[in-house]
């Protein structure tokens, strides 16, 4: 009876330390996830020391695109959705082109920095990045894939990127923005 | 029966019911704790309640602007939160307004640390900050004949396209200020500047309690006051059936 007991008593213990685990794990999860979830930018290069890096300095005047009715189809249909503004920006140098684009990964704007020249991305850097999750996309090992890359036929595209596991959003926008500088940049050669 | 006994199963009885109803308390207070204890994380503050009956619990009536920024045909009010032109909201922008012209079609709207291009249609055109500004921060909007005027903290500078920038003087600029609204515009604009409270101070007064005014806070001090009995009866019942079962 009594060994029944002392077993009973220390199944008892056994399952309010089980509960009692789970519990808190759960509560550390949460914690875990929210504290991961605040908003935070992280600024890498200023979009101003980028353009001062990739058009040279004195920078040069800024040329401008206007986003048309059928640019700004196009660029909807790259973007998925309507480009955020009709007037965009561009610097010129030594034949190279400089675009400063902003992109939603999942919830916040990434800030990238393109430079262009002969149709193909010859730099690409990520500016500022405000995302809580996916930053991983600064880092020379990813964003050197885009180096040489340039648009198909299709506006896709001509080379495949490889992803990262965790920032699959970020990456994605990263390649709409890349697709965006290219188609940019054609529209800008042909405005010539 | 002992007065022990008894009083075994007074508690039992009493902790049972009590349990119940102040769980469903514990739940809600737990909920709303747990939310307000990630206010970042969830963007408690950024969100909006804005239900009527709420606002009039407690006793926040809509004000119609009254003052805006007129256009040759439209207008433009803009207050640290909302930004509305000519009856619709513009989205994705905040920040306290120092002055919006149109010139050209184009509207201009200045805030300290930037300059928005907008067309009538609300479309936004493109949006000036940093290097893309002759100097910061802008203190005054204004335009001279087709020319726009800023007035930073650097001196006084006109463009005609919001791309260069030269030095300019404060001769014969007419400088933006806010002017009486047309009733239609107030009227048309006034259901954006309703009251609203941020998320986090209703689920912090609810929370607290002191959503039901003043005495608010004592029922919640006596939902927490059964839910001490509770734990200590629930400890003795447990320690009382332990102790038994030796």
């Amino acid at each position: 009876m009594q060994r029944c007991v002392i077993a009973c008593l220390k199944n008892c213990r056994r399952n309010i330390l089980r509960q009692g685990l789970t519990l808190g794990s759960s509560f550390l999860l949460i914690g875990l996830f929210a504290s991961a979830a605040q908003g935070r930018e992280d600024v890498y290069l200023t979009p101003e020391q980028f353009i001062a890096e990739a058009a040279g300095t004195p920078v040069p005047k800024p040329d401008t695109l206007w986003l048309t009715k059928d640019v700004a189809a196009q660029a909807a249909r790259i973007l998925g959705h309507a480009p955020p503004q009709l007037r965009q920006r561009y610097w010129k140098s030594s034949g190279k082109t400089v675009w400063v684009l902003e992109e939603i990964g999942k919830e916040e704007p990434i800030t990238a920095g393109f430079v262009v020249e002969n149709g193909k991305i010859l730099q690409a850097r990520v500016l500022i990045y405000r995302e809580s999750r996916g930053g991983e996309i600064r880092y020379p090992a990813f964003i050197k894939q885009y180096e040489g890359v340039a648009l198909d036929t299709e506006q896709q595209l001509d080379r495949s990127i490889d992803g990262i596991s965790g920032a699959t959003l970020s990456v994605r926008a990263m390649g709409r923005m890349a697709r965006l500088a290219l188609y940019f940049d054609k529209l800008s050669q042909e405005k010539k | 029966m002992s007065r022990l006994t008894r009083a075994i199963r007074f508690a039992r009885h009493w902790h049972a019911r009590a349990g119940v109803l102040a769980a469903l308390f514990f739940l809600f207070l737990a909920f709303t704790g747990l939310a307000l204890n990630h206010t970042d994380a969830f963007k408690l503050d950024r969100k909006k309640v804005d239900a009527g009956w709420l606002m009039q619990w407690y006793g926040l009536k809509s004000e119609a602007p009254t003052h805006g920024y007129l256009f040759e045909s439209g207008y433009f009010i803009g207050d640290g939160e909302r930004w509305v032109m000519d009856g619709r909201e513009l989205s994705g922008v905040a920040g306290t307004v120092l002055g919006a012209v149109e010139i050209a079609g184009i509207r201009y709207i200045a805030t300290a640390a930037s300059l928005r291009l907008y067309q009538a249609d609300g479309s936004l055109i493109d949006k000036l900050t940093g290097s893309a500004l002759p100097a910061l921060p802008i203190h005054k909007l204004g335009r001279r004949d087709e020319t726009l005027v800023l007035d930073t903290a650097q001196g006084i500078y006109s463009s005609a396209d919001g791309l260069t920038w030269e030095s300019a003087s404060s001769e014969g600029v007419v400088w933006a200020h806010p002017q009486v609204l047309p009733a239609k515009a107030a009227i048309d604009s006034a259901e954006y500047f309703a009251p609203s409270l941020p998320l986090e101070r209703v689920l912090l007064d609810v929370h607290s309690g002191r959503i039901l005014g003043r005495f608010g806070p004592f029922a919640m001090d006596l939902v927490a006051l059964v839910l001490m009995a509770l734990a200590l009866s629930g400890i003795w019942i447990y320690l009382r059936s332990i102790r038994k079962r030796h």
